[in-house]
């Protein structure tokens, strides 16, 4: 018997509403601080998990509403399988 | 006493007051990161300093490596620093003896480092070789 997936249920949780073009889906975002450029710089790595599906075509410079915030993409992953992508946003 | 070394540093930090772009955030030898809302900004601290004893007179001649690191964020970070470098190395030139500490200033490299972060981050390292000369027994005077 095939196994159907439901993706949504990852995302469901802790997910927030995103916004890109026509597009509004789920996502989680995590932002760790990070120190960079041999300790001179502090920096926010702001990361988006959501579906490929629903945002997996984004591309740098991109535009993007994570829980009303705005952003901008810097680069999109796809995730192991190709389901889940994972993007790097910088805040606009 | 304050040694020359530390009056030296501290005349460069002096000196680059009212660069264009940092206001004030220009510190010495800052040792935590700089965050996007204090961008752009400059961190000024010694490198290295080595001695030769040049003449059968007491004294020592120094060669003090001063790094100013610019800290800037923007789409193309390296343009976005170059009108603060114009500015920071004008003022840095402007006084070869730094106030009469240093017997001359000579810059020696520049270089960049561009990282992706939440904005596009630069970190613009310029190298200056300041010249000056103490006691032997004495690093104030």
């Amino acid at each position: 018997m095939a196994f159907t997936e439901d993706l949504s249920i990852f995302l469901a949780d802790f997910g927030v509403s995103c916004t890109a073009g026509a597009v509004t889906a789920l996502g989680i975002l995590d932002m760790p601080g990070q120190v960079i450029s041999d300790g001179m710089v502090l920096t926010t790595d702001y990361t988006l998990t959501a579906k490929a599906s629903d945002f997996g075509s984004l591309i740098r410079n991109d535009a993007i509403t994570v829980d009303a915030v705005a952003y901008t993409v810097r680069e999109a992953l796809l995730l192991d399988d190709g389901r889940f992508v994972q993007i790097a946003l910088q805040k606009t | 006493m304050t040694t020359k070394r530390e009056t030296i540093l501290a005349a460069v930090r002096t000196a680059l007051t009212g660069t264009t772009g940092v206001s004030t955030r220009i510190y010495r030898s800052r040792v935590e990161p700089i965050s996007r809302g204090e961008s752009p900004a400059i961190v000024v601290e010694p490198v290295s300093d080595s001695a030769d004893q040049n003449t059968s007179l007491p004294t020592l001649d120094w060669s003090l490596t001063v790094r100013v690191a610019i800290i800037v964020r923007g789409a193309i970070p390296d343009q976005v620093a170059d009108p603060i470098i114009e500015s920071a190395h004008a003022k840095i030139m402007a006084d070869l003896t730094l106030g009469g500490y240093a017997i001359d200033v000579q810059p020696i490299n520049v270089s960049f480092d561009l990282q992706e972060a939440d904005q596009p981050a630069g970190v613009i390292t310029m190298d200056y070789l300041v010249r000056y000369r103490t006691s032997v027994a004495d690093l104030t005077t």
